[in-house]
């Protein structure tokens, strides 16, 4: 092809990049030619390559006779196929790709067309978070495995020394599976109570908690936490004498799913991927407070839980870092399809990461609002000066700050 | 000619741009430390100290300061302590010690042999305190169960053991260790259990949360979380240890550091005296300094963090 560059600019995933990006792209593209009923590659491969279809038509089989569609279909030049080259934790094709014809594609090492990506500081990573997305939506074709969060009517009552204090009241509300709810509201309103009920630690004493239809807490019954649901605390707890790796490793291995060394492999792998190889024999204590809440959050995904639960993850990290554990979350979030339940009073931050934004009461807790945000995904800090998102943040300051005087004059009397 | 033609020269690889690795010999390592150590201030400060320490007492004598002129000048003490009896080279009065008590003698080798062994084995006897303090801190029915009989014990003091040990114990061994033993065993048992509840509750949740049963928290989080007290409490105990230790020579023994300093006592026998407590003091140290070498390494993961410890 003449001008490899002008025609990789016409493909949608990698419009705003530079011509410098572009060229550099080019140079490494591999023109291959397929005969009419070829496979490229089958469901299961390691994925090397990245295919962008410049003439011929392809089809993914297995996921047209999955879902009795057309959708696997590519044969308009510049789409492309074979995107799990790209993104980094894909070790296996998702479907085979034939030809429908005599197919010419330009083929892009996935490794290098990273690396390249990575060299571009500008809009380099909001390629790569497309690509991560896409991929997303690819995987998306199969369902979140579960994970589906009722509450009903969920009510707890502290009773210390016949000092009734109702921390909820009648809270209730659904997660989807695979749904990412934040619950935002003033200090002690019952949030991180809920938290604890969900994950095991305390008990309710009003309502009960499904987890994909099974009873995970109700009044006078004592449910164990487990490691379908896991916790990232709020001031992190990785084991300071464990070293990250056993860290890590440490739910896989008590569990007995994984012996230690199997454990270890994919621990490796899984920091790789989320960026933070290297810190493997390094104390919790050596590493930086925003690696911390990486390794936890890995520490929580090795297990593969149902659902995540976060409470206020990253309140004591300051505002760059935070920034950037958003963009890393949802980037794991895009591609791990599970439930996640968050705590914050950061408003912002809800309405950026969250499918649905619950709004509780100050004390007693109750659901005040519920807030679905529509905005797409994958999210990027972009987002934040859009319309739409200022609109929702209008709307979830206006249940908040109502909340949150409330409570501000509560705590004035009881001062008083 | 052929050779150096077919030569081949080694791209720039991205491997030689790495660090080389450097590896010292230990022996380069603890020269390296003592270096160091040489040019920091605080070994300068303390050896100051000591060194202002031995005049001051020196002066104090020379002076005849009230209470001091009854001791012996650290000088001559010195001179008892490394010179050889009479007789053994020389006859020289200025040459020789007047006790025989010091690096010439075979009782000071014996006494410090003797006090070394009852210390270690009593020390050894009250490491039992540390399951016993995590099996309290551990289950809240063991804390109750031995908790109360515990608290009436410890505030008896060691050397008030002395007869009972005496009756119980007929041989002349065991009522010293035994002593040393009850002293220190009530110091490591506390602080394991001090240790277990100071552990953040959030790592129980956390050992929970990823599945860990009872015996796994026991083993992940509350044996390595109780560590750094149980260093503390080790500590301690070693330092009553030695206390109970000199109470209990001095009442039963016929060999040891602490009968040494009675036995010197009744013969008026100060330089003596002073060499039996100094040694007493330096062999302490020495077992401090290696229990908290120990400590350093078992704890790296607070040594390595730049925490105190």
């Amino acid at each position: 092809m003449t001008d490899l560059p002008g025609f990789l600019a016409t493909v949608e995933i990698f419009k705003d990049l530079g011509r410098e990006t572009l060229e550099r792209i080019a140079g490494i593209c591999e023109e291959k030619r397929f005969a009419k009923g070829a496979i490229v590659y089958r469901t299961g491969e390691v994925p090397d390559s990245l295919y962008i279809l410049t003439r011929g038509a392809v089809s993914h089989p297995s996921l047209i006779e999955a879902r009795g569609s057309t959708d696997g279909l590519v044969r308009t030049p510049g789409e492309l196929f074979g995107i799990a080259a790209v993104v980094e934790e894909m070790k296996r094709r998702v479907f085979t790709v034939e030809c429908l014809e005599e197919t010419v594609a330009c083929a892009v090492n996935g490794a290098r067309l990273r690396e390249i990506l990575k060299m571009d500081p500008s809009t380099g990573y909001i390629v790569m978070q497309r690509f991560a997305g896409l991929m997303a939506k690819v995987e998306g074709f199969v369902p979140a495995r579960g994970g589906g969060l009722s509450i009903r009517h969920a009510g707890k009552i502290y009773d210390p020394e016949g000092v009734h204090v109702v921390a909820v009241e009648d809270c209730s509300f659904d997660v989807a599976p695979g749904g990412l709810c934040v619950v935002v509201g003033p200090s002690g309103c019952g949030k991180t109570t809920l938290l604890n009920t969900i994950a095991g630690f305390d008990t309710l004493t009003a309502g009960e908690i499904y987890l994909d239809g099974r009873l995970i807490a109700a009044p006078g019954r004592d449910l164990k936490p487990g490691p379908d649901r896991i916790v990232v605390f709020q001031h992190g707890a990785l084991f300071p004498w464990k070293t990250v790796l056993d860290n890590i490793t440490f739910g896989p291995v008590v569990q007995r799913k994984m012996s230690r060394k199997e454990a270890e492999t994919e621990a490796r792998t899984l920091m790789v991927k989320v960026g933070i190889a290297g810190i493997e024999s390094q104390y919790p204590g050596e590493i930086s407070s925003g690696m911390r809440r990486r390794v936890e959050i890995v520490r929580a995904l090795i297990n593969d839980p149902m659902i995540l639960l976060l409470d206020e993850p990253f309140r004591a990290l300051d505002a760059l870092t935070k920034s950037v554990m958003h963009e890393y979350l949802l980037e794991l979030y895009d591609l791990s399809h599970k439930t996640v339940f968050f705590i914050t009073h950061d408003l912002e931050e809800a309405i950026f990461l969250a499918d649905l934004v619950v709004v509780m009461t100050t004390r007693p807790g109750r659901v005040k609002k519920l807030i679905a945000v529509d905005l797409p995904r994958p999210r990027t800090y972009r987002l934040l000066s859009s319309k739409r998102f200022l609109e929702l943040k209008q709307e979830t300051i206006e249940g908040v700050h109502e909340e949150a005087l409330k409570a501000f004059e509560a705590g004035e009397r009881e001062l008083a | 000619m052929a050779k150096i033609l077919t030569k081949t020269v080694a791209a720039p690889a991205l491997e030689a741009r790495e660090e080389p690795l450097v590896v010292y010999s230990r022996r380069r390592i603890l020269w390296l430390r003592t270096r160091k150590a040489l040019t920091e201030r605080y070994f300068w400060l303390g050896l100051c100290g000591v060194v202002a320490f031995f005049v001051g007492w020196d002066l104090a004598y020379r002076f005849e300061l009230p209470r001091m002129e009854k001791l012996e000048s650290p000088l001559s003490t010195f001179r008892e302590f490394t010179l050889p009896p009479r007789g053994a080279f020389t006859y020289n009065p200025a040459l020789e010690s007047k006790w025989g008590y010091g690096i010439w003698g075979k009782a000071w080798y014996t006494d410090i042999g003797m006090s070394v062994w009852r210390i270690s084995q009593a020390f050894l006897w009250s490491l039992l305190g540390i399951p016993l303090g995590l099996l309290m801190g551990w289950k809240r029915a063991i804390r109750d169960f031995v908790f109360a009989p515990f608290e009436l014990m410890r505030p008896i003091p060691p050397i008030s053991w002395v007869p009972l040990a005496i009756v119980m114990f007929p041989t002349q061994e065991a009522p010293i260790v035994f002593l040393c033993t009850i002293a220190s065993f009530f110091a490591v048992t506390l602080n394991t259990l001090l240790g277990v509840d100071s552990i953040d509750p959030v790592y129980f949740r956390a050992a929970r949360c990823l599945g860990s049963s009872e015996w796994q928290i026991f083993r992940h989080v509350i044996v390595p979380g109780a560590m750094p007290f149980i260093f503390t409490g080790m500590l301690i105990g070693l330092g009553v240890a030695w206390f109970s230790l000199v109470g209990g020579e001095i009442i039963a023994g016929t060999w040891g550091l602490g009968y040494r300093t009675m036995d010197a006592y009744m013969n008026v026998a100060t330089p003596q005296l002073l060499i039996a407590m100094f040694t007493i003091g330096f062999i302490g140290m020495l077992m401090g300094v290696g229990l908290r070498m120990l400590q350093r390494r078992v704890l790296a993961w607070k040594s390595k963090t730049g925490e105190a410890i």
